[in-house]
């Protein structure tokens, strides 16, 4: 995927660009919004990651211009404001997502993906990762065939990690996923969830697909 | 007390005392010219009353005077009219043309006064107070008779009164404007010395008060209110010089955490896991970082006071499943049973995120106390005729020793009990006083319910959502997608 990443800060530019490359993505840095603006409407990138404070102009007014050029491109907007009606006030922009710094660098990625999934419009009622597959409409889970009775947390975090396999997903992102709820306490909540479903998808079952990423959160593989 | 130089007009003092002056002298003034129109017209009354009798005797003396006698009448009335108590006094007799007959050497009029005079009632003429009167029948040719007497000394009456209001007025004018501005003077040394006071306070010099003279008026109110304020702003500076050092030293160890790992991490060659193990150290000291930052602004944002702006319909029993199942994972790890004893629709008019925060603190916290083998049951009663809520969150942990119960919602209180617990991650000191701000800014109590030993149980009273909150959003917004 072409990123093109709008931010002014030096440090954070420089990490945004060299673990969005990593990623295995292709990453444009621009530093403030008229570069920011030439090269989002030669339409070169297939996403776009986009302070909103810059030195030269407003990131939400960057985006307007870009959506006014009938420009379909993914946004993800970078802020460290996050009241809610900041966050309307920039999706109502035309802006996909919104991430409130600090932010994790999984959580991007992941949002990243989602956006660009999003605007492919793959939905599909069947999720499979190597011998996993869930069923959304039936609500059935199976590993090589053998079907895996599930709670419905655990059938909404399997669902989750699926959509997104093979993506480091973060306690934060699982935690909103499954409560809607930015739990801001010390306790891992989702860490003894994170258990029983690897206990039931993997325990009795080789190789293990869900795996701990230490200090980031938590990935489903198919190996 | 300061003023402009040039603007003493501007001054309380110069107002208060102009006006009073001003009141004064008007009042006076009326008062000396009703005076003296009152006695002028004393005297003419007097006069008038005094003239009529004469009128009506001398009418009589005439009438009954003999044909021969008429030398004897004027003798009399030349008598009457020396030793009159009225000076200028003077009679006069006319025949049937009112033509004179005969007069007292006081002469009246120079011209004769109008033929319309009644009989009987004074006119003023030519300087003068006049009676005419008509006898029945004539005598020594005399048909009528006129008494007057001369105006210019009732006159000189008035004029001496006039002198002596124009010399009480004139001393009214100059001592009014005297005592009125000092009487104002008097108030406004004290309105000076709060000025002068008030003038000296900043905030980092707020032990002065204003001070108060004992007499119990209204500035006395005055300074008493100011006082009462500059208590409250003083107390509420300390609360917030105390939060800002302690939220600057709890940033501190997270920080100082990350510092020493870098320079761990950069201090020479490591294998790939050392690397790892300091930069997930590092990760975690930022998530710890991260979760204070985010609870210091979400109590600035509580304390701010305009939360009702960002108001709607919340329903607090979808809240409360989700924090149960949050936690239910936890508490299962840790062997403790956590269960929802009872749970109500309940909606409340509220900030959600907030509303959200309250919950999940406080089954967090049940659930971080509780030892294994434990139970937290937690229960949302509405009641609807009384139109409030209740969440209880209640646990069988060690409880709250009495003398920790009043400081559990301060900033940054660790019970000690909190403290010397080893197991599990540290929390930031904040939870419950997030708690009890939110809970404040709903028009809410919270309540802490815990003898030691024997558990403790949190109650969260909050107030219904009233038909009028639902009608100014007109919807309710689903926070159980």
């Amino acid at each position: 995927m072409d990123v093109l990443v709008v931010e002014d800060d030096e440090v954070l530019g420089k990490a945004l660009r060299r673990g969005l490359e990593e990623a295995g993505h292709r990453c444009t840095w621009a530093k403030n919004g008229e570069k920011a603006l030439g090269l989002a409407t030669a339409q070169k990138c297939d996403a776009l990651v986009l302070d909103l404070m810059l030195p030269d102009c407003q990131g939400l007014d960057v985006l307007r211009e870009i959506r006014a050029h009938g420009i379909r491109t993914p946004v993800i907007i970078l802020t460290a404001l996050g009241s809610v009606e900041e966050r309307v006030t920039g999706l109502n922009a035309g802006a996909d997502d919104y991430l409130i710094k600090p932010f994790s660098f999984p959580e991007l990625l992941a949002r990243l993906s989602a956006v660009s999934r999003r605007s492919l419009n793959l939905t599909s009622q069947h999720l499979n990762v190597g011998p996993l597959s869930l069923d959304l409409s039936t609500r059935r889970v199976a590993r090589d065939g053998h079907e895996i009775d599930l709670t419905p947390t655990e059938f909404s975090l399997l669902e989750f990690f699926m959509r997104n396999s093979g993506q480091v997903l973060t306690r934060k992102m699982l935690s909103e996923h499954l409560w809607d709820s930015d739990w801001e306490g010390v306790t891992n909540v989702i860490e003894v969830h994170i258990t029983r479903l690897r206990g039931k998808i993997d325990r009795d079952f080789n190789p293990p697909l869900l795996q701990t990423v230490r200090g980031r959160g938590y990935v489903l593989r198919a190996v | 007390m300061r003023t402009a130089p040039g603007q003493i007009w501007r001054t309380l003092r110069f107002r208060l005392a102009a006006w009073n002056a001003a009141v004064v002298i008007l009042t006076a003034i009326v008062t000396f010219v009703a005076l003296r129109q009152g006695v002028r017209r004393a005297l003419l009354h007097e006069l008038d009353q005094v003239l009529i009798d004469d009128a009506r005797e001398i009418a009589l003396a005439v009438a009954s005077s003999s044909e021969e006698g008429a030398a004897e009448l004027y003798e009399g009335l030349l008598r009457k009219s020396r030793g009159h108590l009225h000076r200028g006094w003077y009679v006069k007799l006319l025949d049937e043309q009112r033509n004179q007959i005969w007069a007292t050497p006081e002469a009246g009029p120079a011209h004769a006064p109008p033929l319309t005079i009644k009989p009987l009632s004074p006119i003023s003429f030519g300087g003068y107070r006049i009676v005419y009167d008509t006898l029945a029948r004539p005598v020594h040719g005399i048909h009528s008779i006129r008494v007057g007497a001369n105006l210019r000394f009732v006159e000189q009456d008035v004029a001496r009164i006039d002198r002596g209001v124009t010399m009480a007025a004139g001393a009214v004018l100059i001592a009014a404007p005297l005592c009125g501005y000092w009487l104002a003077a008097r108030a406004a040394r004290t309105i000076g010395a709060i000025i002068t006071t008030a003038s000296r306070l900043r905030p980092s010099h707020l032990d002065e008060r204003l001070p108060i003279h004992g007499a119990g008026d209204e500035l006395d109110q005055l300074a008493h209110t100011v006082n009462g304020l500059l208590d409250r702003i003083a107390a509420y500076l300390n609360t917030k010089r105390d939060f800002l050092a302690n939220a600057a030293h709890e940033l501190r160890t997270p920080l100082a955490a990350i510092r020493s790992s870098v320079e761990v991490a950069l201090n020479g060659d490591r294998s790939y896991e050392e690397y790892e193990d300091l930069l997930v150290d590092v990760i975690d000291e930022c998530g710890a970082l991260e979760t204070l930052v985010n609870q210091l602004l979400l109590l600035a944002e509580t304390e701010a006071d305009l939360p009702a702006a960002k108001f709607e319909l919340v329903e607090l029993q979808a809240l409360v499943t989700k924090a149960v199942d949050m936690f239910s994972g936890v508490a299962e790890a840790g062997g403790v049973s956590l269960r929802l004893k009872a749970i109500d629709r309940a909606c409340v008019y509220g900030n959600p995120q907030h509303l959200r925060q309250v919950v999940n603190n406080l089954i967090d916290n049940s659930v971080k106390y509780t030892p294994s083998g434990g139970q937290i049951s937690v229960e949302l009663a509405a009641d609807a005729a009384r139109g409030r809520v209740d969440l209880k969150v209640a646990d069988t942990g060690p409880g709250i020793p009495q003398v920790e119960q009043r400081h559990i919602f301060e900033r940054f209180y660790r019970a000690e009990s909190a403290r010397s617990r080893g197991a599990g991650p540290r929390g930031t000191g904040l939870g419950l006083s997030i708690c009890q701000s939110v809970v404040h800014t709903h028009g809410g109590a919270i309540e802490c319910r815990s003898e030691q030993g024997r558990g403790a149980c949190f109650i969260v009273t909050l107030p219904l959502a009233t038909p009028s909150d639902a009608a100014d959003l007109g919807k309710v917004v689903a926070v159980n997608q």
